[in-house]
């Protein structure tokens, strides 16, 4: 652990992804303490009032309001909610299901892992916001079935990389030695390989978390995720794009706040892959 | 009565080249509390032949004919989970690498205690006292101090002690050790070797040692079986057949061995036995040893040689030696 953390200071955009990752996880438990406003609260006298620095904002309202009157502030800090309850659960969707899948298809081998195989292939070769939006339009929109459509997306890496992982284990020879000490499938794939495939699995769960982010950003964007009004960054950015001449701050800052947790992950992910994996790292 | 009974056991692995025939014709017997050897070059069937007797070979091994019997029940015909329960329980096994043999996510502590919970069922503070005195008697110093010791914080000596203290945690009556000494230095290969006689005479354990290394295997066991080509060639008490070999291959072996002629000589050239072991997916005909023999004849390649029992010794030539001495 204190070698890890060494490796991982190492590198100083890892340490800014996970800082910034930190900041936004705080701001979103906190919302309701942090946002002056509900997200759904319409001001009918204030309608697109621009942000704080150009003329005409106010300090009432410091990124300005959307075409409805809604506190662009308080959406933002909602919206950072609904955006890390989604990666959230879309990992925790992908690493269930793609750990059990790939712990069979590695540890039994044969037909029940090309079976399993051959399916991830399917989804692997259809464009993933193709696969996501069919897998909406047979859920229908909704916050739940966003994470469902972007998990399956994802799914394929996960599997992929615990199926290889498992398969590397299981020829080493603490394997052999724990089937020689009576050990039933359970106990030798669960319980003795499984944490030894722990580290390329979090590091492709650290990634999973933004590429979620940004999935379900897209199928807001789409229509097809969040429903309005829920504050969701993908969401605005889509309700905005018809007011992107008059009042361009409406698209950036959702926009922005996409880009920066998308980055924060992706840094804190390679940060991770350099600290767990360094044969993986790049010279 | 045997401990173990191996009848008339023939394997075949099915690999990209074809089948190969790893074991012909296995048949040798364990009594309580003897050391056996088993000796022979790499590919020889020594290890296939450790593995099969509790039944854990890879899963491309045919087993063709043959039966192994434990305490008179025969293995082949016991279900998955009384496998289990005689892995590592009344049969354990340790190995070559002992520090890739060690899950390197576990403590020592946790690593032992498994066995000992899901073979006695013993609860935390029982398991823990047991495993402080295990590691005592495998001589690790200061146990209390490596219960929380990851195994890449061991030494190779000290991986294989913990590996030695897993497999004897349930007290088995037969300890395989399957070249327990050949990634480790000479000084604690010695120790090791101690170790595993000590623990043998105290548990009157069955011991099957496996080793490319005749000098270890003359020194710790009661009788030897040398393997070539996955049959056995010779079988005997471990002194006679180092003092009088009576098949070729044994005494190519010995002769193979540095220390017993190098010092006659200045320019002395260590014997080899010439040539290589044949390719067991295409087997030569009669003698397995035929290309390789100095002493073979039109008979040793049109015939199936069988095993002979000459006195006490069994051997497969049908020129066996006489009067070699080493």
């Amino acid at each position: 652990m204190k070698d890890f953390w060494y490796l991982f200071r190492q590198n100083r955009g890892a340490v800014l992804g996970l800082a910034l990752v930190v900041i936004t996880s705080i701001i979103a438990l906190l919302a309701p303490v942090l946002a002056p406003y509900e997200p759904i609260t319409v001001f009918e006298s204030a309608l697109k009032i621009p942000p704080i620095w150009e003329e005409g904002g106010t300090t009432q309202y410091f990124l300005g309001t959307d075409d409805l009157g809604r506190d662009v502030l308080s959406r933002l800090i909602y919206g950072a909610r609904v955006s890390l309850g989604i990666g959230f659960f879309v990992v925790l969707f992908t690493v269930t299901i793609g750990l059990i899948l790939g712990l069979i298809a590695g540890s039994f081998g044969g037909w029940i892992d090309a079976i399993i195989m051959r399916v991830i292939d399917i989804l692997m070769a259809l464009p993933s916001i193709l696969l996501a939006v069919v897998v909406v339009a047979i859920l229908g929109p909704s916050l739940i079935n966003t994470v469902i459509a972007v998990g399956i997306v994802y799914l394929p890496n996960v599997v992929r990389i615990v199926r290889s992982s498992v398969m590397v284990e299981k020829k080493k020879n603490y394997v052999i030695a724990s089937r020689a000490f009576g050990a039933s499938w359970f106990r030798i794939y669960v319980i003795n390989v499984l944490p030894n495939c722990m580290a390329p699995l979090l590091i492709q769960a650290t990634f999973g978390f933004s590429d979620g982010i940004l999935n379900a950003a897209a199928l807001g964007f789409l229509g097809l995720g969040a429903q309005p009004p829920t504050p969701e960054w993908g969401t605005m950015l889509s309700d905005a794009r018809a007011y992107i001449e008059s009042t361009p701050w409406l698209v950036t800052l959702p926009g922005l706040c996409i880009l920066f947790v998308v980055i924060a992950f992706n840094l804190l992910g390679d940060g991770l892959r350099d600290a767990l994996d360094p044969k993986a790292k790049k010279n | 009565m045997a401990l173990l009974e191996v009848k008339n056991l023939n394997i075949d692995f099915s690999t990209a080249h074809g089948t190969v025939k790893a074991l012909r014709n296995i048949e040798f017997t364990l009594n309580q509390g003897e050391a056996l050897g088993f000796v022979g070059e790499s590919g020889s069937g020594k290890s296939v032949t450790s593995l099969a007797v509790f039944d854990l070979l890879a899963s491309n091994a045919i087993v063709r004919s043959g039966e192994i019997f434990f305490e008179n029940k025969n293995i082949f015909k016991m279900s998955e989970k009384e496998k289990q329960a005689l892995r590592g329980s009344s049969i354990s096994m340790i190995f070559q690498d002992p520090m890739s043999s060690l899950n390197p996510c576990f403590t020592v502590e946790y690593q032992i205690g498994e066995v000992l919970r899901f073979h006695q069922g013993l609860s935390k503070s029982q398991i823990r006292g047991k495993v402080i005195e295990l590691l005592q008697q495998v001589g690790i110093p200061d146990p209390q101090a490596r219960l929380n010791n990851y195994p890449h914080e061991l030494s190779g000596g000290m991986s294989q002690r913990v590996m030695i203290a897993m497999a004897i945690a349930c007290s088995p009556k037969i300890l395989i050790a399957d070249e327990p000494t050949t990634a480790l230095d000479v000084t604690i290969q010695k120790q090791i070797l101690q170790l595993l006689q000590k623990l043998r005479k105290e548990n009157n354990m069955a011991l099957i040692l496996v080793s490319h290394d005749l000098g270890v295997i003359a020194q710790n066991t009661d009788r030897l079986l040398v393997m070539y080509a996955g049959e056995i060639v010779e079988e005997g008490l471990s002194q006679d057949v180092i003092k009088a070999p009576k098949h070729p291959y044994t005494e190519g072996l010995l002769r193979c061995l540095p220390g017993l002629y190098t010092h006659e000589a200045q320019n002395f050239r260590l014997p080899t036995i010439t040539g290589i072991v044949p390719n067991l997916a295409d087997r030569p005909s009669g003698c397995q040893l035929n290309p390789r023999c100095r002493y073979k004849t039109e008979a040793c390649i049109q015939q199936d040689i069988a095993f002979q029992t000459i006195n006490n010794r069994k051997v497969r030539c049908i020129h066996p030696l006489t009067g070699v001495q080493i």
